[in-house]
């Protein structure tokens, strides 16, 4: 039946998700990846991403502000490629030592040699102030601070030399009088740095470097002339080992170096090894005496965080154990913080006194991807303040431009990366699809992730949940050295049923390595309900845990893989699991048992295999499509039992053959399928049997993606019958770039809705069970494509915006406007006012006076607090209502009360 | 069960009349549990049957021959006479006067048993009556009103001249009112659970209105009645979106919702069906049948199955399948590239002037395969991607099918190579199929061509085909065809249905195949696979001893060959698992490890 149907124009835009970065290790010879910073009042933490900058606020735990690159002019030219990051966050404007606004502004350092200065409170108003650093060819990677100097280090990106070494710079960085530019000079250069490391208060650099006949040399000198006075101290690494132990020499891995820390006073080095030793030498030994050396034997495997807090009296190391560790220095004792979500990639003391412990980890357990999180740790109980963490998807593939930590049992890290980056670039093909679910309730989305499920809000741009979903010797600690052999489960598949209520999860768990047993997986499907109201308040539970309610074991037989998982639609809707020998099972929560029980069954029934098997429910329940292979079969629900009829009159049994195997089916409306073959998208009009259309997937998909991850790229709106199609491509030329479409068709494939250019692969797009496509691109951003959007879904900045348009309208505001706007006149304030709602309406960027524009704002700041609401007050955020989830909502209405 | 529309059965005759007679059916007829029907036929009677077990007048009341029954309900009757003057049969003892027709009344009991009657006139007048007495008066402000329709005893939806309303019958207060709508616009509409229906005879269209509104909420075009333009029509509407759908004598059973006839019946011995009225849970309709002969004119009931209400009913009975003529050129199916620029293998096809023009060289193969293989940009004997760009079905099938018209497939005939081409499409038209195989039997080339190549061949002809073969490497093909393209289910459920003689000679064929094993022959897995689905299917016991001893034996030794290759392959598994690297990481990203390879290989195992 034809309804009016309503014309909508669909839009794209970009405006979540992005993944905390660790710029700096990109480099393998900083040791310091973490560039987080916290502010002087240590009420914020500033954390950079690969598409924005975010704050965080540490009393709240809330994101404050989102400072995001695509939102400004001068932000989106800076960062355009994925190569330019952000290397360096110093508080303040650092062009401007007499006034340098720490409270309110920030300087961001980029690996281009780029400073802008950006507000971290407030609305950015005026274009950022920026300056280009003359570094030529080098990539900038800290700037050092203290008294109003500032030396930049550099690093020399030389094609020819292996990556290992690199050569750094150290010049000093000076701007003009009036703060205008910024110049490079006094460049001190250090050949063939292995390693580095600098102290805590940016005093004191460490290096390990390869002197002239190939030595290893430890190298520390003070960057600054200070109190302490000027340091330069050589000595080679060899002086570090003990000469009589000829056995441990023989051994290279227990003299690698993988990591460096220098203590504030200069008085201790820690050295950190790949066998996981650390030792511990003291500076202040005289030349000519033995140098005092201290071994600190507690890690597994190579030691990639050393760090010593403010006085010195505690050395705080981490790798892969996942555990950090703190060695008091005095007394030899250990205390332990165990159980991080990742190994520890970084730890930094940070804030007044040490206040803090910026801790970066990595979650190696997805290979596909560099998954980073953030913590900030109070540095006096050790509680955690802030887990940061972006949507943590895993790609099919593994993607280019990340390395993994150095591991002596892990041996598959390191050496490969060029390697598999130059293959990436030869193979037109890839398939960088990742798995990805939505919550047709709360719209929060599910990503698997090795042995646990993250759970993502999009519209609030926060992760909600990392819950583990199977056993294994991770999920409680790090594993120990024989451990390693034992591969953890994995999720390889997860629907949400129902209206939210039920998570099915499908599992493989691998049994030990070396039997004549190790191929024989297992394989679980297990039934989740939504965590009870009652868990939420107690500890570990939350609003987005899910309780494990039935397990099934080989449910289809054992060694006996589901390759589909489909949910039925209504209520009480069940799941259907399809195996790779056409047997379908359908399973539903039976009240009475209360439990999932296996309801419906059709045995296998092919007399091959295949992987290519996808299924769907009719929107009634009264069929079930099964594609196999090249085969389309109907099935009647009710007695399970495929259809054997010609009911479509063309003399066969009532199941089509495709011309290539069958990757995806999806029904698009009501009698309507889609069916995506190795060439076509086609519609099959289900009421006469025949094609209705048909689009040449073949120059696009033909062997880019496995058997049903087109299906990932493919999405359909249930409600007002459309359908998203991603399409891939792998742009040529020397650089490893993507570019892909968004194409949003009518139902039946007949009509472009909506065409649109994304610069990157898009590994996954979803449908909102609303109006919007959601999708997710290899940088682990989120977008949208819908009819309701705007770009000001979870977007501090305009949020802000909004804030703003509520003050002329009430009068009350003047009234309560107090001591700071004395010195205006009331009607130059209400015109100042007027202005300023005028110019927020033009991106608020083209005010001429600066001071003015202060005043302005200052009057804005002063008049938030006495602010009247009117009935406009909470309008705009009624736009996008049936998006936003109740938490979202509370907040948005929390920021207009502030 | 299925949508189903059963033969009418007559409950009563009616008598001929000169003009076109009106029948009235009360409302309370067509609820579910009724077992009555009151009917009001003008000029005759009004009746009262019984339906079930057997239809059975009850009682009936004589009419003059000059009143027409304008408005029936449940007892109450109104009737207009030739010399214009209006009269409302309340019962036995009422009967009132009135100026004007009543155009419909409503007559229920209240809970005090009394009857109280609501009658709506045509000049705008609304009367109840309580006991005979005339309790409430009101005059609406319509004029002419020509149509009204009781909404659950509770509102009437007045269709009049000029406009359309709605009104709440306790107090007669308007609900909603609309002049667009008025009965110009509005005739033969009928209303159920809140959509009004409406048919469009210019146009085939079903217009579908919101009571509540009056708002149009959907139009469904039913585009096989155009065929059939000018035969009277008639519709009821009996459930949600089902429409049951008269025309001259067939009736359809509509889907409009997913826009499919649920079913159809032509009844041969009717001159017309003309439906009056369908009960409200869609059991049965109620209508007049026109005999062959002129003015013979029946009520009958027409039960009704409306299926499940899913769309399992309405697959592949679209309304497109019913249209006379369905290959048009908008049929046509086209590969559209996905993105607009930069494709530059996009290929259209002119799909019916390439026909035109194969059809017309027919009988010469040499041109035929220019043609074919020129205008469809064919560069290959057999199917490659690059031909992906011809997927009509039909074009397909028009093609096939003047090959197959045109050639006989003799020993020695020629065909043209299009034919070879067109057995490896994957896309090959499942109608032209079957008995494909017996026709091309007599060249080997092509036979084996459509065994290893053609799709959607009919299970029973392959089965038949591999029983009765005696060549060794065609009936493995033909195996692998059966075993590929059908599942285990049908093969049996097809095999049963099979010649019994059929069967035993190809369990003898495989049998012997093993006994005088050559190294040719030797019994492929696909036939034993096969041999399990027979045997399955027949069972055990239908075999004679001595067939079921050499199956035995045969069985036995191909057990023993099994068992025998376990161990082999135990033993070799041990060893090289042995070799195998400690440590290894199985990881699908990072491909480190090398997998150690025995020193040795075994190629060929001697039985």
């Amino acid at each position: 039946m034809k309804y009016s149907a309503v014309s909508q124009e669909y839009k794209l835009s970009l405006v979540s998700g992005g993944k905390p970065v660790l710029p700096r290790a990109a480099n393998p010879t900083f040791v310091d990846r973490n560039v987080s910073c916290i502010t002087g009042d240590q009420q914020n933490y500033i954390v950079p991403f690969n598409n924005q900058i975010k704050v965080y606020n540490v009393n709240t735990r809330q994101c404050v502000k989102t400072l995001k690159f695509a939102n400004n002019e001068l932000l989106a030219t800076i960062f355009t490629g994925r190569d330019t990051v952000v290397t360096d966050i110093l508080l303040g404007d650092i062009s401007q030592p007499a006034e340098r606004q720490e409270d309110r502004l920030v300087t961001l350092v980029t690996s281009r040699g780029q400073l802008v200065v950006l507000k971290y409170v407030g609305k950015q108003l005026e274009q950022p102030r920026f300056f280009q650093l003359a570094t030529g060819e080098d990539t900038v990677y800290k700037v050092f601070e203290r008294e109003g100097k500032f030396k930049v280090l550099s690093v020399t990106q030389d094609r020819q030399k292996s990556k290992t070494s690199f050569d750094y710079h150290l010049s000093d960085l000076q701007f003009s009088a009036g703060g205008d530019a910024a110049e490079l000079s006094n460049s001190v250069e250090f050949q063939d740095v292995l390693l580095s490391s600098w102290s805590t208060a940016e005093t004191t650099l460490v290096l390990l470097q390869n002197d002239k006949e190939h030595q290893r040399t430890v190298r520390v000198k003070s960057i600054f002339d200070d109190d302490l006075g000027p340091l330069d101290l050589q000595f080679p690494l060899e002086s570090l080992f003990p000469d009589n132990n000829s056995v441990q020499q023989a051994q290279t891995i227990n003299r690698f170096v993988t990591c460096l820390a220098v203590d504030n006073s200069r008085s201790q080095l820690a050295l950190g090894f790949a066998s996981g030793v650390i030792t511990l030498v003291s500076l202040t030994t005289k030349p000519d005496q033995d140098m005092h050396l201290r071994y600190l034997k507690w890690h597994i495997d190579s030691v990639l965080a050393l760090v010593f807090n403010d006085d010195s009296s505690y050395l705080i190391s981490g790798g892969w154990e996942k555990v950090l560790s703190f060695w008091q220095l005095s007394t030899n004792m250990q205390q332990f913080l165990p159980r991080l979500n990742g190994i520890v990639l970084d730890v930094q003391a940070i804030g007044k006194n040490s206040q803090f412990y910026s801790v970066a980890l990595q979650m190696t357990e997805n290979e596909s991807n560099a998954d980073y999180q953030v913590l900030l740790l109070n540095a006096a109980d050790l509680t955690s303040k802030l887990s940061i963490s972006g949507p943590l998807p895993v790609f099919d593939t593994k993607i280019a431009d990340f390395t993994q930590p150095v591991s002596t049992i892990n041996l598959n890290s390191g050496a490969a990366e060029r390697k598999y980056r130059k293959k990436l670039l030869k193979t037109k093909n890839s398939d960088f699809t990742a798995f990805v679910d939505i919550n047709p309730v709360t719209k929060q989305l599910y990503l698997p992730h090795g042995t646990n499920l993250q759970t993502y809000d999009f519209y609030k741009n926060e992760q909600v949940a990392l819950q583990y979903l199977t056993d294994s010797i991770q999920n409680h600690m790090g594993k120990v050295r024989n451990e390693l052999n034992v591969k953890d489960p994995q999720i390889r598949n997860l629907k949400v049923v129902g209206p939210g209520d039920w998570l099915v999860t499908y599992e493989v768990d691998y049994p030990p390595e070396d039997l004549l047993s190790s191929n024989d997986l297992t394989h679980v499907l297990k039934f989740w309900a939504r965590g009870t109201q009652a868990d939420e308040t107690s500890a570990g539970g939350g609003a987005g845990t899910w309780e494990l309610k039935t397990k099934v074991l080989n449910p289809h037989g054992i060694s006996s893989p589901i390759v589909d998982i489909s949910a039925c639609p209504g209520e009480n809707g069940g799941v259907i699991s399809a195996d790779n020998n056409g047997g379908l099972k359908y399973w539903e929560f039976d009240e009475r048992e209360n439990n999932w029980c296996l309801k419906k069954i059709n045995m296998p029934n092919f007399n091959h295999f295949s992987n290519s098997v996808s299924t769907v429910c009719s929107r009634d329940l009264s069929l079930v499509f099964h594609a196999f292979d090249d085969k389309l079969q109907i099935i009647d629900f009710d007695s399970f039992k495929k259809i054997d009829d010609d009911i479509f009159n063309n003399g066969g049994t009532g199941d089509f053959t495709m011309d290539s195997e069958i990757k995806i089916i999806k029904l698009v409306s009501e009698t309507v399928l889609l069916v995506a073959t190795e060439t076509n998208l086609m519609t099959l009009d289900l009421l006469s049997g025949k094609l209705v259309s048909a689009l040449d997937m073949y120059p696009y998909v033909h062997g880019n993606y496995k058997n049903s991850h087109l299906g990932r790229l493919i999405s359909c709106d249930s409600k007002s019958d459309k359908v998203a199609l991603v399409i891939n491509e792998h742009l040529p030329g020397k650089e490893l770039k993507y570019r892909s479409h968004i194409i949003v068709f009518n139902s039946t494939l007949t009509a472009k809705l909506g065409d649109f250019v994304h610069p990157d692969y898009i590994s996954w797009i979803g449908w909102n069970h609303d109006t919007d496509f959601i999708f997710l691109d290899i940088s682990s951003r989120l977008g949208v494509v819908g009819t309701t959007v705007n770009t000001e879904i979870a977007d501090e900045i305009n949020r802000e915006g909004l804030l703003d348009a509520l003050k002329p309208a009430s009068s009350s505001v003047s009234a309560n406007a107090d001591a700071q706007t004395q010195d205006s006149e009331d009607h130059d304030y209400l015109q100042q006012l007027r202005a300023m709602t005028l110019k927020k309406g033009e991106n608020g960027l083209s005010l001429a006076d600066d001071d003015e524009e202060d005043a302005a704002q200052e009057i804005i700041d002063g008049a938030k607090t006495g602010q009247t609401l009117n009935m406009n007050s909470f309008s705009n955020m009624f736009e996008n209502i049936q998006n936003v989830t109740m938490g979202t909502l509370f907040d948005n209405v929390m920021q207009v009360l502030q | 069960m299925s949508a189903s529309i059963s033969q009418p059965f007559t409950i009563a005759n009616v008598p001929r009349q000169a003009s076109q007679t009106k029948v009235l059916i009360s409302q309370h007829s067509l609820t579910s549990n009724a077992n009555t029907l009151d009917v009001a036929v003008s000029k005759y009677s009004i009746s009262q049957y019984i339906i079930n077990p057997t239809p059975k007048l009850v009682n009936s009341k004589a009419i003059p021959s000059n009143l027409t029954v304008t408005a029936f309900d449940n007892g109450v009757y109104a009737t207009q006479s030739n010399n214009k003057s209006f009269c409302l049969y309340l019962d036995e003892s009422h009967q009132i006067p009135l100026k004007s027709a009543v155009v419909n009344c409503l007559s229920e009991k209240i809970h005090d048993e009394s009857v109280v009657t609501t009658a709506i006139l045509q000049d705008g007048t609304v009367q109840k009556y309580k006991g005979g007495e005339q309790v409430f008066a009101k005059h609406l402000p319509l004029k002419d009103i020509k149509q009204v329709e009781f909404i659950d005893g509770q509102y009437a939806l007045i269709v009049a001249a000029q406009s359309t309303a709605l009104y709440e019958l306790e107090n007669l207060t308007e609900l909603r009112v609309s002049t667009t709508l008025h009965f110009e616009q509005f005739k033969q509409i009928r209303q159920h659970l809140g959509k009004i229906y409406q048919f469009d005879l210019a146009t085939n269209d079903f217009k579908i209105f919101e009571l509540t509104t009056l708002n149009e909420i959907g139009v469904v075009n039913i585009p096989f009645l155009s065929a059939s333009k000018g035969a009277p029509l008639t519709f009821t509407v009996v459930g949600d979106s089902r429409v049951c759908l008269a025309l001259a004598n067939e009736i359809y059973l509509l889907d409009l919702h997913l826009g499919s006839v649920l079913s159809h019946n032509k009844f041969a011995q009717l001159k017309q069906v003309e439906l009056i009225a369908g009960a409200r849970d869609g059991s049965f309709a109620i209508a007049l049948s026109h005999g062959p002969q002129d003015n013979a004119v029946s009520l009958d009931i027409i039960n009704l199955e409306l299926g499940s209400r899913s769309i399992k009913d309405s697959l592949g009975k679209g309304f497109a399948t019913f249209m006379k003529e369905r290959r048009s050129a908008e049929s046509q199916v086209t590969l559209r590239p996905i993105l607009d620029a930069g494709d530059k293998t996009k290929r259209s096809f002119d799909y019916a002037s390439i026909l035109k023009k194969l059809t017309a060289a027919a009988k010469d193969p040499a041109k035929f395969d220019q043609i074919f293989f020129k205008e469809l940009y064919i560069v290959q004997e057999c199917y490659t991607e690059g031909d992906r760009f011809i997927i009509d079905q039909n074009f397909l099938s028009e093609t096939v099918g003047v090959i197959l018209k045109n050639y006989s497939f003799e020993p020695s005939s020629k065909y043209p190579a299009a034919f070879t081409y067109l057995l490896t499409h994957p896309l090959f038209p499942a109608d032209k199929t079957r008995h494909l195989l017996s026709k091309v039997k007599q060249i080997p080339r092509l036979y084996k061509q459509v065994i290893v190549t053609c799709p959607n061949l009919p299970l029973d002809e392959l089965l038949t085909e591999s029983f009765v073969i005696e060549n060794n490497e065609l009936s493995l093909d033909l195996s692998l065809k059966i075993l590929q393209d059908y599942t285990k289910d049908s093969i049996k459920k097809e095999m049963k249905a099979l010649p019994r003689v059929n069967v035993t000679n190809f369990i003898k064929f495989v049998i012997g195949n093993y006994n005088n094993s050559d190294e040719s022959s030797v019994a492929t897995p696909q036939l034993f696979q096969l041999l399990s689905l027979v045997i399955d299917s027949i069972g055990l016991f239908a075999l004679d001893g001595e067939l079921l001893t050499e199956l035995a034996g045969y069985i036995d030794n191909m057990v023993k060959i099994a068992e025998m290759n376990t161990e082999l392959w135990n033993l070799l598994e041990f060893r090289t698992n042995k070799a195998s690297v400690a440590g290894s990481n199985r990881s699908k990203y990072v491909k480190t490890q090398k997998k150690v390879f025995p020193p040795y290989l075994v190629d060929h195992l001697e039985i």
